[in-house]
C-alpha cells in the first residue's frame, strides 16, 4: 500500500539525515552509533561524533518529524474543519498568538525553566493557547465556522500590530525575535522532543480516530446531525486537539508556514478527500517534508543554518503554482 | 473654469506649505575647503571633511567606545552628552543620555547645543543628516578591522578634543600592551578556542575568519576553531566536531551559567573539563582604549602560564 | 407499524430572534404515509422539517417521535430512525458516490468500526433502487443535479429510516426526474412501509404522489388533509391569492389542479 510506501521514505529520509550535517561523519560510523549508544572502547568512533549524533543531530530529527507531524494532521484537519483548501493550522491565532508570547518573554526577560524548557517555548506555548482561547470565545464558542475564521483573522491583525509596536520600542530585541518567527529546530533537544511527543503522538491518533465525523461534517452540518454526528461536539475536540497539537509544534520550532497547508492537498491527491486516510497520510506526508526541508536548511551552505520556515516557503511557492496548473488543467 | 481654479489653489496652497515647512530650516553646507577659517579638520568615516571651529567644549558621543576614548584622553568633562550603552567608566553614567546607538533621541542632541556629536558605525545617516540640518557639526567614525585602524580613530578624537598628546600617550600604552602581548605567547602552542557571541534558541554566533575579534584571537595566540567561516553564523555540530580546547563567553547576562546547561554546549570537553572562560567582551566589542586591555584579557585566558 | 402515529406536534410553536415562526402547529404523521407540506415562501416549512430532525431546538413534549419526546432521543438514536434529504446540496469534496452513500451507515458504526460487507449490501441495495448504482465510482462533484439529488437519497435509504423527510426534493429537476423520484418515494412508501414526509412547491406533484397534505401560511397550519380536502379553490385563492379550477387528472385518475396566469 502507498501508506508503506510513505513510511519506509520516512524511515529512509530519517536514517539519511542522520548521516547529513555540518559535521562530517561517515555512513558507516552512523550506523554504528545509533546501535550502540553506549561506547564501547576500541570501536574507532570519536566521542565528539557520538556527541553529535545522540545530543545534536537525533533530538533534532526526531523533533522535526514531530513537529512535521502536528503541523500535517492540523493543516488537514483545519482544512476540512472550515471547508477551505486555503485553511491552514495557524489561522485561529496559534502562530501570532505564539509570537506575541515569545516577544513579551523576551522583552521582559522571562527566565523560567519548566521540565528542562526554556522560557522561550513556555511563553510561545502560552501565548498560542491564550489567542485561540480567546478567539474560540469572542466568536461565540464556535457554534459557526465563519464567526471563528473573522476573529482568527482580527485576532492575527490585533497581535501583529502589538508586537510590531513592542518591537519598535524594544529594538535590541528585533532581530531575536523575527529569527525565531522564522522558525529553527537549531535548537532542539531531547527535553523537547520529550514533551511534544506525547502532546502530538496521541493528540494525531485520537484525531484520526475521529476523522469519519470529519467526512460527514464536510458535506453539511445539518447533513452529518442527521447521520448521528454531534457536530458541535465534534467540532470543539478537532479544534482543541489540533490547536494543542500546533501550539507545541509552535513552540519548539517557531512559525514554520506551508507545511500544514501544501502536505494536506499533495495527499489528497493520493488518498481523495477521506479524512480516514488523508489524515495519516498528511502526518507522515508532514514528517517527510519537514525533515528534508530541515536537513537542507541546516546543510546547504553549512556551518550556517537557513531558518528552516525559509527553506519551506522555497517549497511551497512553486508547489502551489503547480496545483494552480492543475486545477486549470485538469487531465 | 470652477475646476481648474479649485485645482490651482490646491496646487499653491501646498506648494506655499511646502516652501513654509522647508524655509524654516536653513541648511548649512559642510565644506571645509570654502571656509578658511581655523579650526579642527577631520575626515569621517563618510569620506567628509569636516571642520568644527576651536574650542571643542561641550561634545556629545553616540558610541561606548567614544565615551570610553574620551575619557581616557582626560577629557571626560566635556561630554555633555552620551548613549544609554556608555556605562564606562563609571562617572560616564552620570551624564545626560541621549538614547540609543541606533536611533539617538535628536531634540536630545539640539538641546544639549553640542560643539560636536562623534558617532560609531551605527550611527544612521538619517541622523548624520538631521543634526547637519540643524547646524550641528558630526564626524562618523566607523568600526575598523585592525589596531592600526583603532590607534587612528583614537588619534581623530583626541585631534577633535584638542588632547593630541593624551592621545599619543593612550595610543603608545596601548602599543606596549599589545606588543607584550604577543612577546608572552610567541611560539607556545596555540590551543584551539571558540569564542561565544551567541547560543540557544536564536542559532548559534561566533567570530568568523574575517572579523576582527578573530585577529584578536590569533595575536592573543589561540586558535579560533570558527576560523574557516567568513561572518558570524556557526552550527553546534561544528563547534563539537572541533573539540576545542577552550571556550570563551560575555561575562554578562549569566552566558557561563547558561552555557553550562545548554544542550551540546554542556557536553564539550572544554566545558567538562573546566575551560570555560569568562570575559568582559566590551573590552573587545568596544574599539577604544581597553581594547589592547581586552586582548591581554584573552591572552591570559589562552595562555595562563605566560603572564 | 401501520396506523403507527409516527410523528405527532401538538401545539408546537417556534421563534427565531423573537419573530414568530411557527405558531401552534399541531400534526400527527402516521406510519407508512407520503406526507407533503405545502406554503407559499416563508411560510416556515423548512423550520418545520429542521425541528421534526432535530437540528433546531424545540420545547419539551412539542414533538413526539414514535410516542417519545424528541429531546430524549441521542443523536444517533434519531438517526437511525429518521433521514434528512436536505435542499440543494452542493458539495465541492471529490468523494465517490459510493462513499457518499456509504456515509448513511455512519449511525450504526460504533467509533472504531469500519463499514461491514453487509453495509456495502445495503448502500448497493439503496443505489440500485434510486438507479445510481453505476455511478457508484463516480465523483459527486461530477454529476448533474437528478443524479445527485438521487444519490442524496440513496444515502438517506442507507440509513434504514423509519421516516424520510425531504426539503424540495425536486426543485431543480426537470420533469422527467422529478417523476423519477416521487415514484421511487411512493414505491418505498407503499412496499417497505416508509414514512415519507416532504417540502414540496409543485402543487400537482403533491396531489398526485401525497397521502396526506399540510399547507401552511405565515407559520399556520391553514388545511390539514386528503388532498382533495387541502386544495381547494378559496384556499387557494386565499393563502397564494391563485385563481384554480380543480380537475381530474385523466392519465393517473388523481385530482389536479389547474391555475389561471393573470
Amino acid at each position: 500500500m502507498v501508506f508503506l510506501i510513505l513510511v519506509l521514505i520516512l524511515l529512509s529520509a530519517i536514517v539519511i539525515a542522520g548521516s547529513l550535517g555540518s559535521a562530517r561523519i561517515s555512513f558507516p560510523d552512523v550506523v554504528k552509533i545509533i546501535a550502540s549508544p553506549t561506547p564501547s572502547i576500541d570501536d574507532g568512533i570519536k566521542d565528539t561524533s557520538r556527541i553529535i549524533i545522540w545530543k545534536i543531530r537525533l533530538p533534532r530529527i526526531i523533533l522535526t518529524v514531530l513537529v512535521g507531524m502536528g503541523l500535517g494532521v492540523s493543516g488537514a484537519v483545519f482544512q476540512g474543519i472550515f471547508r477551505n483548501p486555503m485553511a491552514n493550522p495557524y489561522i485561529l491565532g496559534v502562530s501570532s498568538g505564539a509570537a506575541f508570547g515569545v516577544t513579551l518573554g523576551m522583552i521582559m526577560g522571562l527566565q523560567i525553566t519548566f521540565l528542562g524548557i526554556g522560557a522561550i517555548p513556555i511563553s510561545a506555548f502560552a501565548g498560542a493557547i491564550s489567542a485561540s482561547v480567546v478567539v474560540y470565545l469572542i466568536s461565540g464558542g464556535g457554534r459557526d465556522i465563519l464567526p471563528l475564521l473573522l476573529s482568527g483573522i482580527a485576532m492575527g491583525f490585533l497581535l501583529s500590530a502589538m508586537i510590531s509596536l513592542l518591537m519598535y520600542f524594544n529594538r535590541s530585541q528585533l532581530e531575536n525575535i523575527v529569527y525565531w518567527t522564522m522558525g529553527s529546530f537549531n535548537a532542539a533537544n531531547w527535553q523537547k522532543a520529550a514533551i511534544t511527543a506525547p502532546v502530538i503522538l496521541p493528540g494525531s491518533i485520537f484525531i484520526i480516530i475521529f476523522a469519519r465525523d470529519l467526512n460527514l461534517m464536510v458535506l453539511g452540518e445539518d447533513s452529518a446531525k442527521s447521520m448521528g454526528v454531534s457536530v458541535k461536539k465534534s467540532r470543539l475536540i478537532f479544534l482543541l486537539v489540533s490547536t494543542i497539537i500546533t501550539a507545541s509544534a509552535v513552540a519548539v520550532s517557531g512559525v514554520i508556514g506551508f507545511v500544514g497547508l501544501i502536505v494536506p492537498h499533495a495527499m489528497r491527491i493520493i488518498t481523495g478527500p477521506d479524512h480516514r486516510t488523508l489524515i495519516p497520510y498528511s502526518m507522515l506526508g508532514g514528517a517527510i517534508l519537514l525533515l528534508i526541508a530541515d536537513t537542507i536548511a541546516r546543510t546547504i551552505i553549512a556551518p550556517t543554518e537557513i531558518p528552516v520556515g525559509i527553506v519551506t516557503s522555497l517549497l511551497g511557492a512553486p508547489f502551489f503554482l503547480f496545483l494552480l496548473n492543475r486545477m486549470r488543467n485538469p487531465k | 473654469m470652477r475646476k481648474i481654479s479649485i485645482v490651482l489653489i490646491l496646487l499653491f496652497s501646498i506648494s506655499s506649505f511646502y516652501a513654509f515647512a522647508e524655509g524654516g530650516r536653513e541648511v548649512q553646507p559642510i565644506s571645509a575647503v570654502a571656509k578658511v577659517e581655523a579650526g579642527i579638520t577631520v575626515i569621517d568615516s563618510y569620506n567628509r571633511s569636516v571642520t568644527i571651529p576651536e574650542p571643542v567644549l561641550r561634545v556629545v558621543s553616540a558610541a561606548p567606545s567614544v565615551t570610553e576614548t574620551i575619557f581616557a584622553l582626560g577629557k571626560g568633562d566635556t561630554l555633555v552628552g552620551r548613549t544609554d550603552y556608555c556605562d564606562y567608566p563609571e562617572e560616564a553614567k552620570s551624564i545626560k543620555s541621549i538614547g540609543s546607538l541606533q536611533e539617538p533621541d535628536i531634540e536630545a542632541i539640539a538641546e544639549l547645543a553640542p560643539d560636536i556629536v562623534i558617532a560609531s558605525t551605527h550611527f544612521k545617516k538619517e541622523s548624520v543628516d538631521k543634526l547637519t540640518a540643524l547646524s550641528i557639526p558630526v564626524v562618523v567614525l566607523a568600526d575598523q578591522d585592525s589596531f592600526e585602524g583603532v590607534y587612528t580613530t583614537i588619534n581623530k578624537i583626541a585631534r577633535l578634543t584638542g588632547s593630541e598628546d593624551s592621545g599619543v600617550a593612550l595610543i603608545s600604552s596601548m602599543k606596549q600592551t599589545v606588543d607584550s602581548v604577543i612577546l608572552a605567547v610567541r611560539g607556545k602552542k596555540t590551543p584551539s578556542i571558540y569564542y561565544v557571541i551567541g547560543f540557544g534558541e536564536y542559532g548559534d554566533f561566533t567570530a568568523g575568519g574575517d572579523t576582527f575579534i578573530n585577529q584578536i584571537i590569533e595575536m592573543a595566540g589561540g586558535n579560533n576553531i570558527a576560523k574557516g567561516i567568513k561572518g558570524w553564523s556557526f552550527s553546534l555540530e561544528k563547534i563539537v566536531d572541533s573539540d576545542p580546547d577552550i571556550l570563551v563567553c560575555s561575562k554578562y547576562w549569566n552566558a557561563k551559567k547558561s552555557i553550562l546547561a545548554a544542550n551540546g554546549y554542556k557536553d564539550l570537553r572544554a566545558v567538562k573539563s573546566g575551560n570555560l572562560f569568562e570575559i568582559d567582551n566590551n573590552m573587545l566589542d568596544r574599539q577604544g582604549p581597553r581594547l589592547a586591555d581586552g586582548l591581554k584579557a584573552l591572552a591570559e585566558i589562552i595562555h595562563p602560564d605566560a603572564f | 407499524m401501520i396506523d403507527e402515529l409516527v410523528i405527532e406536534t401538538k401545539n408546537l410553536n417556534w421563534a427565531y430572534n423573537g419573530i414568530k415562526v411557527l405558531d401552534n402547529v399541531s400534526m400527527d404523521i402516521r406510519f407508512g404515509t407520503f406526507t407533503g407540506i405545502l406554503g407559499p415562501n416563508g411560510a416556515g416549512k423548512t423550520t418545520l422539517i429542521k425541528l421534526f430532525l432535530n437540528l433546531l431546538q424545540v420545547e419539551k413534549n412539542s414533538i413526539l417521535i414514535r410516542g417519545k419526546d424528541i429531546k430524549v432521543y441521542s443523536r444517533k438514536e434519531l438517526a437511525k430512525i429518521e433521514a434528512y434529504v436536505p435542499q440543494n446540496v452542493k458539495i465541492d469534496f471529490n468523494f465517490t458516490v459510493e462513499q457518499v452513500v456509504l456515509m448513511g451507515r455512519t449511525p450504526f458504526l460504533g467509533r472504531f468500526d469500519r463499514e461491514s460487507g453487509k453495509d456495502i449490501q445495503i448502500a448497493e441495495r439503496a443505489m440500485k433502487e434510486t438507479s445510481v448504482l453505476g455511478l457508484k465510482s463516480k465523483l459527486i462533484t461530477q454529476l448533474s443535479g437528478g443524479e445527485l439529488q438521487r444519490v442524496i437519497i440513496a444515502r438517506a435509504l442507507t440509513q434504514e429510516p423509519i421516516i424520510m423527510v425531504l426539503d424540495e426534493p425536486t426543485s431543480h429537476l426537470d420533469i422527467h426526474h422529478q417523476i423519477n423520484i416521487l415514484s421511487i418515494l411512493r414505491t418505498l412508501a407503499e412496499r417497505e412501509g416508509l414514512t415519507i414526509i416532504a417540502v414540496l412547491h409543485d402543487v400537482n406533484l403533491a396531489l398526485e404522489y401525497c397521502d396526506n397534505l399540510f399547507l401552511l401560511d405565515q407559520g399556520k397550519i391553514v388545511n390539514s388533509g386528503s388532498p382533495e380536502k387541502v386544495i381547494t379553490p378559496e384556499i387557494m385563492k386565499d393563502v397564494y391569492n391563485l385563481n384554480v379550477k380543480i380537475t381530474k387528472n385523466p392519465f393517473t385518475g388523481n385530482i389536479h389542479m389547474i391555475h389561471d396566469y393573470a
